[in-house]
């Protein structure tokens, strides 16, 4: 199974070839090295041909995790197409994550209407995917928002981009989504707080109305 | 760094940042992530179960992170976690396939057994990943799941229904193969 003639298997030299080990066995060196080659093994530190094993095992081992690495960029282990990503979206389903009920009021007797929390977690996104150099990264709605009326609160954590003015750009995003999520559901927003990654803004930035 | 609108800037974000959104119910982000992870995931995959087998395996991993990312406390960690998630779903399918073959009683082929590629590596770990791809499917197995997923040899022993010796001593072979390779790379 060799297609290198310059390599035969037969006449092995590597540094792990049995013969060549002190007799020492590549089982045990391998144990040696797994634990850290304490305690000291005196026999194995004065081998020179178990050094030369035990330096060509460690080596495997670090360029291990490229290994795999490799094998992705390989074009052997390539995605063929790009139904795999379909397939995987259609079964998880858009539907998974929605999280609480919040009631819609309407004039239409007997029906009962809501808008999921997943709903409206995506509409705060959206607000802020749809400004310059702002990322929300999670959302999260406290109150009973399953009671019409109710007081609810909306904390949001965003990551920015540097160079922006956060005061002026986290003022502007809790004004949009008030109005993002007022457009969708009735909701009592009683504050929004803006979290940027790293630095608390709550205490000082949330606005209470 | 430009600063784009969120959405466009969306793909180029570090893991936690994708991570946290898919785990907030983003659809969207969790697309990046499998795009981003998804040749990693199969190129594991193959190493442990089969290559024709891996795209399964795969699809598998991502629709079980998806329910459980929200539960997941290191997002900037998702990779690992995804190795691991690949790993437990890998050995799952193997064990089906094993108790399946039981049945069926006849030898299975490994479809990527044989002799290494010809063609010339241009990179040390693309000539192991040539020479891990020649070796026998069990070597091959245990040290992936040593090497790449940690695992002990009493753990590999268990979830592969093999005695703790022989596990050592395929181990032993392949990294004696591989470090073959890597020498004569040098």
């Amino acid at each position: 199974m060799n297609d290198h003639p310059q390599r035969p298997v037969e006449a092995d030299n590597s540094s792990l070839d049995a013969a060549h080990l002190d007799g020492h066995s590549i089982e045990s060196l391998s144990d040696y090295l797994d634990r850290g080659r304490e305690p000291r093994d005196p026999a194995i530190e004065s081998s020179a041909a178990a050094q030369h094993a035990l330096a060509a095992l460690a080596r495997l081992r670090a360029v291990a995790p490229k290994i795999i690495v490799a094998d992705a960029e390989a074009e052997e282990f390539a995605p063929r197409n790009d139904h795999w990503v379909k397939r995987i979206l259609d079964q998880i389903g858009v539907q998974a994550h929605a999280g609480r009920d919040i009631p819609i009021s309407h004039d239409i007797e007997g029906a009962v209407l809501s808008i999921s929390e997943g709903a409206i977690r995506a509409v705060v996104r959206e607000v802020g995917d749809s400004m310059e150099g702002l990322l929300v990264e999670r959302c999260k709605l406290e109150g009973d928002v399953e009671s019409p009326g109710a007081p609810v609160e909306i904390h949001v954590e965003l990551s920015t981009f540097d160079g922006l003015d956060l005061d002026e750009v986290t003022a502007e995003f809790r004004e949009r989504v008030e109005q993002a999520v007022r457009l969708h559901v009735d909701l009592a927003v009683t504050q929004v707080t803006v979290r940027v990654r790293d630095t608390d803004l709550s205490e000082e930035e949330g606005r209470a109305k | 760094m430009v600063s784009l609108p969120g959405r466009d800037s969306l793909s180029e974000a570090d893991d936690r940042t994708i991570a946290t959104r898919a785990a907030d119910g983003d659809i969207r982000a969790f697309e990046i992530l499998m795009r981003r992870y998804g040749s990693l995931m199969s190129a594991y995959a193959a190493r442990i179960v089969s290559p024709s087998e891996a795209e399964d395996v795969v699809q598998d991993t991502f629709v079980t992170a998806w329910q459980d990312l929200p539960t997941l406390e290191n997002l900037g960690s998702v990779r690992s976690w995804l190795i691991t998630i690949v790993t437990r779903k890998s050995i799952d399918r193997l064990r089906a396939r094993r108790s399946q073959e039981s049945l069926d009683d006849h030898e299975h082929e490994d479809p990527s057994a044989g002799p290494a590629e010809s063609a010339a590596a241009s990179s040390l770990s693309e000539a192991l990943s040539k020479a891990l791809s020649s070796l026998p499917e069990d070597q091959r197995r245990c040290w992936t799941l040593r090497e790449i997923a940690g695992y002990g040899y009493q753990e590999i022993a268990e979830q592969l229904d093999l005695p703790v010796s022989t596990v050592r001593g395929l181990l032993a072979r392949s990294r004696s193969t591989l470090v073959r390779e890597m020498e004569a790379w040098r």
